[in-house]
């Protein structure tokens, strides 16, 4: 149940009526926060919006009403996922797609070419058994760490490319339909490339843990 | 306003406390006492626990029938049972979702000993406060599973307590540190206590309190501690030709287990603790110096600091953002914490709060807020486990991730496998690991009454819901059809309803003899005291010369009043309180007479003799009532 009267703000209970005035099912996340979507927020207007609204809607408000506190529990629960969507970028561009109506054309993900030679190399050494000086442990983790150093710079390449094909969108006046799609389609592929760079660093990692405990 | 309690149901000591005008106060009993041992003890045959100080001297004397650090067996199965957790005396009886220690002929759940250290507390309080509690928060570890708190909040239940919040003991602690509206900023609770570790990072801003990550183990504490001092005292032990099957005797045991923990509290002060212990008649001197229970202990600490970093790297932070590092629970006494601590965080701890006290003040802090009284501070917690389901093939579909803000939902659609699949199992899983089998097991459930369809046409809609207390409920709804079927769980907690419900009847069952007990007692001691003085008066009215009686009062009416203190006697002898009290209210009528003739005659003396006192006192005050 929705509150009908004008003039109750936001995650208020409504005098008139009892109940919170809660967003509506449709509505979007940012609007949570008193914000237009956007891929760039000002996160500290988030984190005070967020904590205003924790002091009326927190559930422990309502433990002396408890005919409102299972709804307080519902609404907050959804505060706390709309906050969590806008603080990490991956879920906030997810959000933004969502709300575009627009899905990511399925990509395989490849090894990018300029990794591909030290990644197959480094695979090979870690298979070695740690005999040699080339193949010590303390080798391994430092051919390990440069990996991860490069993949690092590589993960950093990919965001500027998400954080410009998403500026590029505010410039085209930030349209939430079929026109955001060409920018969507270059800021989903580069997310795709950062997720896609992040697991081969986190795999690579946990392979030196296993095979050289 | 009715008042909420705060309970630390602590490993090694549990405390009640209060919020009175905003400020909370640890609750004394009326001997004074504060930190009550967590420990207890159960005499054969007896109706009740004994629980505290008195059980933790017991113990030494008793120890098959005695029992401490229950907390650690909270929420647990036989599958969860480390081997050496009850090596030491206790034999138990475990299914796969619950553990129950033999303590000696009885067999006894860690949530009914739980129950019974929340009761004493519960009668603490309200002796002290002179009215009944009915409400509590009581605090769990950080780190506790789902199965760990719903079980902490069963034994509130089994105690007469609505727990009406479980809070986190790091984030209790919090609380009560930034009570005071001018501390702001990021701070790490590092909160080492008897059985359990947990380390939090909190920000805290003009009374919000936001959790940002947390982490820990439940298995880690102050216990650990004592066990690696233990181990060291048996090793030269050993060397002075003691056997290891004499050390592994209960009493020995305990008798080890009990100068550790002496030794390791006085070596937080001291360079080298002497102790002598008895055993097998025997004196055997024992010397501990801190340079070597830090080397047996180093690991331990390694371990916390390790977790610590975790709960950094999962808030995305460096040590040195971190403006405070509270320390919390009595282990962080100990000076190897302080500064391996403070050298990890690269800045001294802050040790501003009472280590033991802290936990329960925070605790009676979140009470005042849940009563509407404190409207300033909000304490916005996290879920410090992953929360999923298994999903084709023994993997873990993850919900909710750990570090999520509560109250939190998530949900997820599945599907059949299978054409016409009538019924889905969903077992629910908390844990990080991505094997449903390397996870803990919460739930398991069958959504049964699928309409009969291809596979992968059904769309099982599964919600979860975590509140307030970090308490998951599970929902699942079959959207493809309009008939739907849904299903909620309790996560499994090592007892199923109706064994809760079963020791809940026992309760009252027990509470009604109890009762009967003590006004069998409680009437005995009245009639006693009614019996002296009516003797008394008796006495000195027949002593005086036979003017100062009343003419109404013959010696018939003697006689009666005589044969009256008889009956009263023999009933005394037996156990029907009710016909005690007849007729001591029979007596009482028969005797008003003489006694007002008494008082009167008192009431002269007194003005000519002044021991007034002493008559009130041991003549009247105590005998039938004079109107």
């Amino acid at each position: 149940m929705n509150c009908v009267h004008k003039n109750v703000p936001l995650f208020h209970v409504c005098d008139q009526c009892g109940v919170v005035n809660a967003p509506k099912p449709e509505a979007d996340y940012f609007s949570y926060f008193g914000l237009s979507p956007s891929f760039f927020i000002d996160q500290d207007h988030v984190t005070k919006e967020f904590f205003k609204i924790s002091r009326v809607l927190h559930p422990d408000r309502f433990h002396m009403k408890t005919d409102l506190l299972d709804e307080a529990t519902r609404v907050f629960a959804l505060v706390n996922k709309a906050l969590a969507t806008l603080k990490s970028p991956v879920e906030r561009a997810r959000h933004l797609f969502e709300l575009t109506h627009f899905s990511p054309q399925q990509q395989k993900s490849v090894l990018p070419a300029e990794l591909a030679a030290t990644y197959f190399d480094l695979q090979e050494t870690l298979e070695a058994p740690s005999t040699s000086p080339e193949t010590s442990v303390e080798a391994k983790a430092k051919l390990v760490a440069d990996f991860s150093k490069q993949v690092q710079e590589l993960i950093l390449q990919s965001e500027t490319s998400r954080d410009n094909a998403f500026r590029e969108w505010e410039k085209a006046g930030r349209p939430l339909d079929q026109r955001a799609s060409p920018f969507f389609e270059k800021a989903a592929a580069e997310i795709n490339r950062r997720n896609y760079l992040q697991s081969i660093a986190r795999d690579m990692a946990r392979d030196l843990e296993t095979k050289c405990p | 306003m009715s008042v909420i309690i705060g309970i630390d149901l602590g490993t090694t000591n549990s405390l009640v406390a209060v919020c009175e005008n905003g400020q909370p106060r640890v609750l004394k009993g009326s001997f004074g006492e504060e930190i009550i041992p967590s420990v207890l003890h159960w005499e054969e045959n007896s109706k009740s626990v004994t629980v505290g100080t008195k059980a933790k001297a017991l113990k030494l004397r008793d120890p098959l029938h005695s029992i401490s650090s229950v907390k650690r067996f909270m929420g647990l199965g036989k599958k969860d049972l480390a081997p050496e957790a009850l090596k030491h005396g206790h034999t138990h009886q475990s299914t796969d979702n619950n553990i129950l220690i033999n303590l000696g002929s009885k067999s006894f759940s860690a949530v009914e000993l739980s129950a019974e250290i929340l009761k004493r507390l519960k009668n603490l309080a309200e002796e002290t406060l002179g009215h009944e509690v009915k409400q509590a928060v009581v605090t769990v570890p950080a780190y506790f599973n789902d199965a760990q708190r719903t079980a902490t909040k069963v034994a509130g239940t089994l105690a007469g307590l609505e727990v009406v919040r479980i809070i986190n003991e790091p984030t209790a602690a919090a609380l009560a540190y930034g009570l005071d509206r001018k501390k702001q900023g990021l701070i790490a609770v590092y909160d080492l206590g008897g059985g359990t570790f947990d380390l939090s990072i909190l920000k805290i801003q003009d009374g919000i309190f936001e959790v940002i990550a947390t982490n820990g183990d439940t298995a880690l504490g102050g216990d650990d501690f004592d066990s690696a001092l233990v181990k060291m005292i048996s090793e030269s032990l050993y060397r002075n030709g003691l056997s290891a099957d004499v050390l592994e005797q209960i009493e020995n045991h305990a008798l080890l287990i009990e100068t550790a923990e002496q030794i390791k509290m006085e070596l937080s002060s001291k360079e080298a603790v002497e102790k002598n212990l008895v055993i097998a008649g025997q004196t055997h001197k024992i010397n501990i110096t801190r340079a070597k229970f830090d080397q047996a202990v180093e690991p331990l600490v390694q371990k916390t600091l390790n977790l610590a970093a975790r709960a950094l790297q999962d808030a995305g932070m460096e040590k040195n953002q971190l403006d405070e590092i509270v320390m919390v629970g009595g282990s962080t006494r100990i000076p190897l914490v302080r500064s391996s601590v403070g050298a990890f965080f690269g800045k001294a701890v802050n040790t501003s709060v009472d280590p033991d006290k802290v936990v329960a003040l925070g605790a009676a802090i979140q009470g005042d807020i849940l009563s509407g009284k404190n409207t300033d501070m909000v304490l916005l917690d996290v879920v410090p486990l992953s929360l999923g389901i298994e999903t084709y093939g023994g993997t873990v579909g993850k919900l909710i991730h750990r570090n999520s803000k509560i109250p939190c939902m998530a949900q997820e659609t599945f599907t059949t496998h299978v054409d016409g699949q009538r019924n889905v199992l969903i077992h629910v899983l908390q844990g990080e690991r991505e094997l449903a089998g390397d996870c803990r097991s919460l739930a398991r459930f069958d959504l049964k009454g699928l309409p009969p369809m291809p596979s992968g046409l059904p769309k099982i809609e599964v919600t979860f819901l975590v509140d307030a207390n970090g308490i998951l409920t599970v929902k699942a709804l079959e959207l493809a059809t309009q008939t739907s079927a849904q299903v909620e769980v309790k996560p499994s907690y090592g007892m199923t309803d109706e064994q809760v419900e079963k020791m809940l009847e026992q309760g009252f069952e027990f509470a009604e003899q109890d009762l009967k007990a003590r006004q069998l007692i409680d009437t005995r001691v009245e009639a006693e005291g009614i019996l002296q003085a009516s003797a008394k008066i008796l006495k000195s009215a027949l002593s005086s010369s036979t003017a100062a009686l009343p003419d109404s009062i013959s010696e018939e009416q003697i006689q009666k009043i005589k044969t009256e203190m008889e009956t009263v006697r023999i009933l005394m002898a037996g156990n029907d309180y009710i016909a005690i009290k007849n007729a001591l209210e029979k007596l009482e009528v028969l005797a008003k007479p003489i006694a007002e003739t008494a008082m009167n005659r008192a009431l002269q003396t007194s003005l000519k003799e002044k021991r007034v006192e002493d008559v009130l006192e041991k003549g009247i005050q105590n005998g039938p009532k004079v109107e």
